[in-house]
């Protein structure tokens, strides 16, 4: 399990810090397929039917539609992230520390005092924390879509370590606000970009008239 | 299940129907009006009923099958969503016709959005279980986006963006919070059984539990320091719409708040403190920062979330006349951010610009807007005679017994910075010698007239008769502290 959650961690670390747009989004994908394994396996140890379901539904949902739905964001835009509030090396810096240290951190306080969660716990909190940290940094809105989906995952995964048995509606109506979420962002950003291109156009024709009368 | 309960869900049943029609039908002519009207009022008729019921039985709540649980306070809620509903639409029937003429494709899309979100909060208001409660609060909110951006110029299409982004992210706190209190309770958290369930919490994790709840919903209402999308939202929204959020959306935090911040407070003298520090950072720098706005909007959602601190502040006092004081600040709160707003439309109507000095050029004499718009700022002060005078005092001696003095100074004064600002701008805007102005009352229609003044009356009316609404803040009031016992 322990490899599973230190894969998740190194894709969400890719994710979170990548400077190109498109490689960000695509390392969504293999970080969303470790947690589908880890829902799976969680499932299979702990005997836990219901997160069989679950799983199915996060491969639909976190590993296929989500980014099918952020590489839309990235049409008619560059695909270099707007600057950050903090320089790279200390975004880097801060992200191995939150990810390393952190994870350990909430790992030994697991063991002492929440020794009956089930191991996904640690792995929850850690990208809980982290996808906080990196929303408040970031300026692209693509980036900040990204850090709402890392702190999701934390929350989702927070939930299966707390409450395996949750009523499968409650968990699939959680997914379906999700859904709901992530659809309006990408409808804003769709239009966003839009706005932008009209814009760059309407300032390369003026600038073109002006050379002409010029 | 009986037949009463049917009715009784009509209020979130008839906005959700009617919203698939609009949204299926609502391109044909007054089609989209109708049925939101209809829909709206058969709401309306339900929630009515099942405040006779209410009234009718011994208890304080009506509970079904531990799944819906409605009382008092869900009641006034629901009422008060429901008015603004049926307010918002009729004056959009008249004003986005003209104002967002490039948009004609979409009414029925706009139409349908109010509808069901108006469901969806309804549906928040009668629900039991908070992980229920949770996900109708967060559909309700999300779906106000469409709303903000309709304009979909840049501006609005930003001011969306940072709404959707800084209100998901903030509500996942507070279920973050749910997780906690479900896992400690090991069963379903309900609002019947969370006062059972914080009392019997370890110290450490009640704090925790309170400080994600607090984070969550005063990100949902907007205040200080979490307020950072409600500037934009209110300023880029239909003015229709910006109604809407003030008098709905942000009750649904408000909402939130009360059924788990208010019973950590009840609990925790340290909640009550960090919430009541909190809202007076509101209240002041609220008042505050309304001073520096050259957008007529912004400035009123400023002044707004001044208010709102002095509601939050009175919700988590351990007493029957805080609670009280609160809720009925609430209802004045959505009166007279009404007022305020949907005169500022008019004016946005006629002239076309947000902006208060462009506003002093191009305004035109409109006698009803000027008095609407001086009667909701003088609301805003907590005058006699006003309805928020009488919320206004009450929050202030709740407090001051409370131990609260300098926080009921606070309030008394970001309540006189609010008036000046708002006075000075109205002043400036209205009071003008300008030999261009004609009176015109027509080139604004009755519709929009009509909904001012109905907020107007109502803090006059519930300013000099409150026995009136008393039963129903009473009632209110006593559903919060009953669950707190």
């Amino acid at each position: 399990m322990e490899i599973i959650y230190i894969a998740i961690l190194f894709f969400t670390f890719l994710t979170g810090e990548a400077k190109n747009l498109k490689f960000s989004v695509l390392s969504l994908v293999p970080h969303s397929l470790f947690i589908v394994i880890a829902v799976f396996t969680i499932g299979y140890i702990n005997e836990i039917s219901s997160l069989y379901l679950i799983g199915i539904l996060d491969l639909v949902v976190r590993a296929i539609l989500m980014p099918i739905l952020l590489l839309k964001c990235l049409k008619n835009r560059l695909e270099i992230e707007t600057k950050p509030s903090i320089s790279h090396p200390l975004s880097i810096a801060l992200s191995i520390v939150v990810l390393s240290v952190g994870y350990h951190f909430v790992e030994i306080f697991k063991s002492f005092y929440l020794p009956y969660v089930i191991s996904s716990f640690s792995c929850g909190l850690t990208l809980f924390i982290y996808g906080f940290c990196l929303f408040m940094s970031k300026r692209d809105i693509v980036k900040m879509i990204i850090s709402f989906f890392i702190i999701e995952n934390g929350i989702h995964f927070l939930i299966i370590s707390m409450i395996p048995h949750m009523p499968k509606f409650i968990e699939i109506s959680l997914t379906f606000n999700f859904i709901i979420a992530i659809l309006f962002f990408v409808y804003l950003i769709i239009r966003l970009n839009e706005v932008f291109v009209k814009e760059e156009i309407k300032k390369f024709k003026e600038s073109n008239s002006q050379r002409s009368q010029l | 299940m009986s037949f009463e309960w049917l009715i009784y869900f009509f209020s979130f049943i008839a906005p959700s129907l009617a919203s698939l029609i609009v949204f299926l039908f609502g391109k044909k002519r007054f089609i989209k009006e109708l049925i939101s009207i209809l829909s709206i009022s058969l709401a309306i008729f339900s929630t009515a009923s099942c405040w006779n019921a209410l009234n009718l039985s011994d208890k304080k709540a009506l509970l079904l099958t531990q799944t819906f649980y409605i009382d008092g306070f869900s009641i006034i809620m629901q009422l008060m969503v429901e008015f603004v509903a049926l307010m918002v639409i009729l004056y959009s029937s008249a004003y986005i016709s003209k104002a967002y003429s490039h948009r004609k494709e979409n009414f029925h899309i706009y139409y349908s959005v109010i509808l069901l979100s108006t469901g969806f909060m309804n549906l928040t208001f009668s629900l039991n279980n908070l992980f229920w409660l949770y996900i109708t609060l967060e559909l309700g909110s999300i779906l106000s986006v469409y709303l903000i951006v309709f304009n979909l110029n840049k501006e609005s299409l930003k001011a969306g963006f940072k709404y959707l982004i800084l209100i998901n992210v903030g509500i996942l706190f507070s279920l973050l919070g749910i997780i906690l209190l479900f896992y400690m309770a090991g069963n379903p958290v309900m609002i019947t059984n969370i006062g059972e369930v914080i009392k019997s919490l370890p110290r450490n994790i009640a704090l925790l539990s309170a400080f994600l709840f607090i984070i969550g919903f005063f990100t949902k209402v907007g205040l200080i320091p979490f307020h950072l999308w409600l500037p934009d939202s209110y300023a880029e929204s239909p003015s229709a719409v910006t109604v809407f959020l003030t008098g709905a959306v942000t009750k649904l935090g408000f909402y939130g708040l009360v059924r788990t911040v208010t019973i950590f407070s009840f609990n925790y003298e340290e909640i009550k403190i960090l919430v009541i520090t909190l809202s007076s950072l509101s209240m002041l720098f609220g008042a505050i920062l309304a001073f520096n706005q050259k957008d007529i909007k912004k400035l009123i959602a400023y002044v707004s979330i001044s208010e709102m601190g002095f509601i939050a502040s009175a919700l988590v006092l351990k007493t029957y006349e805080g609670i009280f004081g609160g809720v009925f600040h609430l209802i004045n709160h959505t009166l007279m951010k009404g007022a305020l707003f949907f005169a500022t439309g008019a004016i946005i109507y006629t002239c076309g610009s947000r902006k208060i000095e462009e506003i002093k050029t191009l305004i035109i004499k409109m006698p009803a807007i000027t008095i609407s718009f001086f009667i909701g700022t003088l609301a805003v002060g907590g005058m006699p005679l006003f309805a928020s005078f009488l919320s206004s005092i009450t929050i202030f001696l709740a407090l001051t017994n409370e131990g609260f003095l300098l926080v009921s100074i606070l309030l008394i004064v970001s309540e006189f910075l609010s008036v000046v600002i708002l006075l000075k701008t109205a002043i400036s805007i209205f009071w003008q010698k300008n030999d261009k102005s004609k009176v015109s009352n027509s080139s604004v229609p009755f519709l929009m007239i009509f909904c001012t003044g109905l907020f107007v009356v109502l803090l006059i009316i519930f300013g000099i008769y409150p026995e009136i609404i008393y039963p129903i803040i009473d009632s209110a009031t006593r559903g919060i502290i009953k669950i707190i016992d």
